[in-house]
């Protein structure tokens, strides 16, 4: 169990997500309109450690 | 257009209304994107945003014009001609947190809902779509359901002719044809993160589409020993995907390891492999600088061929000149600088501003050819 005072680390945007809304959705588009795979690339959320 | 405007004006007044008078925080980030390869150019603005509403609540909206230029039959080009077209699309989410209920498991609960609309000359998309998301084990875990449906309509308006053909065959059991054909697509994923240490953390998730509907490209024809033919493909697609992704911060150098691996498989028999790994590097307290990598290898779908024999007009016959039906793979390579306004001597909320630089070259080998992307963009974090 790691605990809040113990997730400095998690907490900074390299940790959480590093890659903006627009960016995901543009990078998800492109490689849709390219490749045959589609999904798979990660939901929000999980383990940031916000509090 | 309207509607898009429509869309973001009604985000404004949600924030408005919900927010009340307590202050809260927002975020806006503007990002151009342009994408190059040998027959096809993309010049995509977008605009973000992220509000506070309430207490417990958070509206995100985003609007975008994709605008297009392309003369490759792959990317629907009606013989091989130069087209120039404009995609708009808007979206509008709402997330809302609740406590989990006293002495339970689950700490936090977070409910949301989003839509998406987007059209251009021949094909709308409209989407809706609901997630439910919970923070488990003191924030150690969080779970992730959701779901969505579109409903798609594809007409041949980019080779209208004055007789209004070529027609298309929506339904591939049934020789009838029509202007205008519809595609409707079930969605929904399950995702899993566990914090292992106060470096480390891992995810995991799982996506599953239904398509049922047209799927081919009106204006792509294959070649057969009998002359060319239009495209089709087959009406219903199963797609899955499951993937798994780890982060590890390095703390004596600053120091973010990424990796992240899909696995895709579909009905149509296509297989595909998607490893990817980023290192992150934190540049003084105000800049970061980030390498990627990520392969990507996918088979055929069962119908490909690159040149079809004589149909047997008897049976269905799927045949298709999308290059992304065929085997292939490809390798991206990226690399990213991001620098706060703080480091330019910005105060006030332009000093937490965000800007952001990202270049990226792919390597595709198919007919597609290499392509080169490059992102400039602008978050601007403020308080209302």
């Amino acid at each position: 169990m790691v605990h809040a005072h113990q997730r400095e680390n998690l907490a900074k945007r390299s940790m959480t997500e590093d890659r903006a809304p627009g960016e995901l959705r543009y990078n998800a588009h492109e490689r849709g309109a390219r490749e045959a795979a589609e999904g798979g690339t990660g939901q929000p959320g999980g383990g940031c450690g916000c509090n | 257009m309207r509607l898009q405007l429509t869309s973001v004006l009604v985000a404004c007044a949600v924030v408005v209304v919900l927010a009340g008078s307590a202050r809260a925080d927002g975020e806006l980030d503007a990002r151009g994107v342009y994408y190059k390869e040998r027959s096809t150019r993309v010049v995509q603005p977008m605009l973000d945003s992220m509000f506070d509403a309430g207490e417990r609540g958070l509206v995100n909206a985003h609007f975008l014009v994709d605008a297009i230029t392309s003369a490759s039959a792959g990317s629907g080009a009606a013989n091989a001609q130069p087209f120039t077209e404009r995609r708009y699309e808007g979206g509008l989410g709402y997330t809302h947190e609740l406590d989990g209920p006293r002495g339970s498991f689950v700490d936090k609960l977070r409910i949301g809902g989003d839509t998406k609309y987007s059209t251009e000359s021949d094909y709308t998309s409209f989407y809706l779509g609901g997630k439910v998301e919970a923070d488990v084990a003191q924030k150690n875990a969080t779970i992730a359901l959701g779901g969505g449906i579109s409903s798609d309509t594809i007409t041949n308006a980019g080779a209208q002719s004055p007789m209004g053909g070529p027609l298309i065959q929506c339904d591939v059991t049934s020789p009838a044809t029509s202007m205008e054909c519809s595609l409707t697509t079930f969605g929904g994923f399950a995702s899993f993160s566990q914090i292992l240490s106060k470096d480390a953390l891992v995810a995991v998730s799982y996506d599953i589409a239904k398509l049922d509907g047209y799927q081919a490209n009106p204006y792509r024809t294959a070649i057969t020993a009998s002359g060319l033919v239009p495209e089709v493909h087959p009406n219903s697609r199963l797609r899955q995907a499951w993937a798994a992704s780890a982060r590890y911060y390095v703390e004596d150098t600053h120091t973010t390891l990424i990796g992240a691996y899909r696995y895709y498989h579909d009905d149509w028999h296509i297989r595909a492999h998607t490893p990817e790994i980023r290192i992150i590097q934190e540049v003084g307290k105000l800049a970061d600088a980030s390498i990627r990598y990520r392969y990507y290898h996918q088979t055929a779908s069962f119908f490909y061929e690159d040149r079809y024999p004589t149909l047997d007009m008897n049976t269905i016959n799927y045949v298709t000149d999308d290059p992304k039906m065929s085997a292939y793979s490809g390798h991206t390579m990226e690399a990213k600088l991001g620098i706060l306004g703080e480091e330019f001597g910005l105060t006030g909320n332009w000093a937490g501003a965000r800007f952001e630089g990202i270049l990226e070259y792919i390597i595709q080998h198919n007919r597609f050819g290499d392509a080169v992307v490059a992102h400039v963009a602008l978050t601007l974090p403020f308080s209302y």
